[in-house]
């Protein structure tokens, strides 16, 4: 370790636990994750205590030290607790900076509700600073003006860099990381030690000492960048050597090549040396003994690099995330965890299931390319045997959207024919249901013989979206057959419609109904297309459209309604309206196993006769996957 | 992101190459190099293809040890 880095070495762990050990439960997480992050972002080991040591991280934290012992500040308990302040400033700024970068990085965990965090972390940087400056001091005056600048210089970046980029020169994207952070921490020193910085100099020695490292920080992230689309000092430099425009932006691959095959990688460290020399001259004249014996030691190592990846190989955030939510969803082909399962005492049992939204989960699982022939078989005999009952139990009723999944998957089994008697009697028994009643019924009524089963409260009649699954499932099986079933059921359906919009939906999510009347309408259009059925499909299409513009307007605020926001996009032949914000929003909900929280989907009875909403992990986890997997481009 | 732009392909060879390591042994074996210039050129690959891939394989090695991914655990 070079002398110098000898006082960042001192382990201030403790300080930080103390920082942060009073926040609130929500305040707290994000401080305890921010804390991780910074371990693994700027710690040579993945250790906190550790942060900004090493040759390969700028030394943010030792700033203040160097500088008060190069401002010639004589050791002393005074000076301890000065140092002791510095140090977490030094951590709220560098935990600042970090949150504030990953709010605008689409792939990151972070987002809007950080703002807490960025509020928290800012206060507390002034009361530290408090701590060590007095309040009339001109250090204040001065620190706003950097704070200022430096929020200035913020905005024009990401203006600069939001596509297409067009800067000319390298340099302007050339924007070091930890100046903002370090001309802070040594501003405080030059007024704890009663010296300035007058014209500008070591704040001048910092930045560059700042823009040094960010070129070996863009160098190491180079590949995200690239997929990411954001222009860095390290691309616009390859893209000059190799006269590669970026715009529109290139492909990663090329920007890659271009570097290998125009050795831009030396031209790049040597760009990032030639500041670092820069640096321990300015620290020389400057009269910062610790500072270039740093710098010089910087310098001496900068060769040493080539046991380390300099660069990373970055995955994609969005296959990555299908890959992660695939691997969750096939991980257990019963997908038992979505069954609606009751212990609550339903039937007077113990316990009773439905895994009608497991069947929903292996549609969307097919819909994307998955071959759940065995899944489907033995959900497709389950059922059957069940004599299309929504609960495994006698007392349970026939419904309708059993029989509609039903009628959907039977394609993708083992043998599509199957079950045929059984399919028989309860299609003879739809057809009478929806017959007697002109519209289909969510619960059907005389399927089991009389006495069989006694009262029971079924909920969610009239529900439009289950009328829909029943039609698709039907139109699955041939007009030819159910020809007079899927015209009264559709005249009523779109009639409700046209009626209460929207509100012809019960059981399931606004959204979740909105994609499911666009892939009956757009069926049914082409079905009966030019007669009065298919003009009034098309009639029903222009009012869900209506309401999907209106939804599209409205920030989803999560992942499951982000994702059904966009298959209703999708069902209803309106691409355009996706907005690339709702894919980040359900990146950003991704767990580390793959999947998604549960989010609300429908209302399931609950004890005491109480209804609460049935939820589950992988049916949110579906709906994300198949919405992420709308918006990822084609694979070459 | 932005639209992406017509780049040149014996950049995007090498770049994948960097980055794939498959394909990368693929790049490097002299018996492959015509199929896979060829797969990127849209067109048979020329001698000087063949040339000029030959000469980019010591930039592509000397950048290739570079590249890295930092394995973790908790």
């Amino acid at each position: 370790m070079p002398v110098a880095e000898r006082r960042a070495h001192i382990r201030r762990g403790p300080d930080v636990d103390r920082l942060f050990a009073e926040l609130p439960p929500h305040l707290f997480r994000q401080a305890k994750l921010l804390r991780y992050d910074l371990a693994l972002s700027y710690s040579p080991n993945g250790q906190f205590e550790d942060i900004f040591t090493g040759r390969g991280e700028f030394p943010l934290l030792s700033i203040a030290p160097w500088l008060l012992d190069d401002l010639g500040f004589a050791e002393s308990p005074a000076r301890d607790e000065i140092e002791r302040h510095l140090y977490l400033v030094g951590v709220l700024l560098a935990g600042r900076t970090h949150a504030v970068e990953r709010m605008s990085d689409s792939a990151s965990f972070y987002g809007d509700e950080h703002l807490a965090l960025v509020e928290l972390l800012s206060g507390r940087i002034t009361s530290e600073l408090g701590h060590v400056v007095p309040r009339g001091s001109r250090f204040w005056e001065e620190r706003e003006a950097l704070a200022v600048d430096e929020l200035e210089d913020q905005l024009a970046q990401r203006e600069l860099r939001r596509p297409p980029a067009v800067a000319d020169e390298p340099e302007a994207y050339l924007r070091g990381r930890w100046s903002f952070p370090a001309k802070v921490l040594a501003l405080a020193a030059h007024s704890v030690a009663g010296r300035e910085d007058p014209s500008g100099e070591v704040a001048g020695l910092l930045s560059t000492l700042a823009a040094a490292f960010q070129i070996q920080t863009d160098l190491k992230s180079l590949h995200r960048d690239l997929q990411m689309g954001r222009a860095t000092f390290v691309i616009a430099s390859i893209a000059r050597a190799a006269a590669m425009p970026l715009d529109p932006w290139p492909d990663p691959n090329s920007v890659l090549g271009a570097m290998a095959v125009t050795n831009s990688l030396e031209a790049l460290l040597g760009s990032s040396l030639a500041r670092i020399q820069d640096c321990r001259r300015v620290a020389t004249k400057l009269r910062l003994p610790t500072i270039a014996a740093y710098t010089e030691d910087l310098e001496a190592h900068m060769g040493g690099h080539a046991a380390a990846a300099l660069l990373d190989v970055s995955e994609p955030a969005l296959p990555k995330a299908l890959t992660m939510a695939e691997a969750f969803l096939l991980s257990d082909p019963t997908l038992k965890e979505s069954w609606e399962l009751h212990r609550e005492g339903m039937f007077g049992e113990a316990e009773v299931a439905s895994r009608f939204p497991a069947a929903l989960i292996l549609e969307m699982l097919i819909g994307r390319g998955h071959d759940l022939t065995g899944p489907v078989d033995d959900f497709l005999a389950f059922t059957a045997a069940n004599r299309f009952r929504y609960y495994a139990h006698p007392w349970s009723g026939v419904d309708s959207d059993t029989i509609g999944v039903f009628l959907r998957l039977r394609e993708h089994a083992t043998d599509p024919g199957g079950h045929a008697d059984a399919l028989r009697a309860v299609l003879g028994c739809l057809e009478r249901n929806v017959r007697e009643t002109r519209r289909v019924p969510v619960w059907l009524t005389g399927c089991d013989p009389v006495g069989e089963r006694p009262p029971v409260v079924d909920l969610g009649e009239n529900c439009g979206t289950v009328a829909a699954h029943l039609l698709l499932g039907l139109c699955r099986e041939g007009v030819e057959r159910h020809g007079p079933t899927i015209e009264v059921g559709a005249w009523h359906l779109f009639a409700r419609i046209r009626d209460v919009g929207l509100g012809a939906n019960v059981n399931y999510p606004k959204l979740f109904a909105l994609a499911t009347f666009f892939r009956i309408t757009r069926r049914l259009a082409a079905i009966y297309s030019g007669n009065g059925l298919g003009e009034r499909a098309e009639e029903t299409q222009r009012i869900l459209r209506a309401e999907l513009e209106l939804a599209s307007r409205m920030r989803p605020a999560t992942p499951q309604e982000a994702g059904l926001l966009t298959i209703a996009c999708v069902e209803g032949a309106a691409p355009d309206l996706v907005d690339p914000r709702w894919a980040v929003t359900i990146l950003k909900g991704q767990r580390f196993d793959g999947s998604w929280s549960a989010e609300p989907f429908a209302a399931a009875p609950n004890r005491g006769n109480s209804v609460t909403w049935y939820s589950s992990t992988a049916l949110t986890t579906a709906i994300c996957y198949d919405a992420l997997s709308r918006c990822a481009p084609p694979t070459s | 992101m932005a639209e992406r732009s017509s780049t040149n392909p014996f950049y995007t060879l090498i770049g994948r190459a960097l980055v794939d390591e498959p394909y990368r042994a693929r790049v490097i074996d002299e018996k492959q190099q015509a199929q896979v210039l060829a797969e990127v050129l849209g067109r048979e690959a020329t001698e000087a293809d063949i040339k000029a891939l030959r000469n980019s394989i010591e930039a592509l090695e000397a950048l290739y040890g570079k590249f890295g991914l930092q394995p973790y655990s908790a």
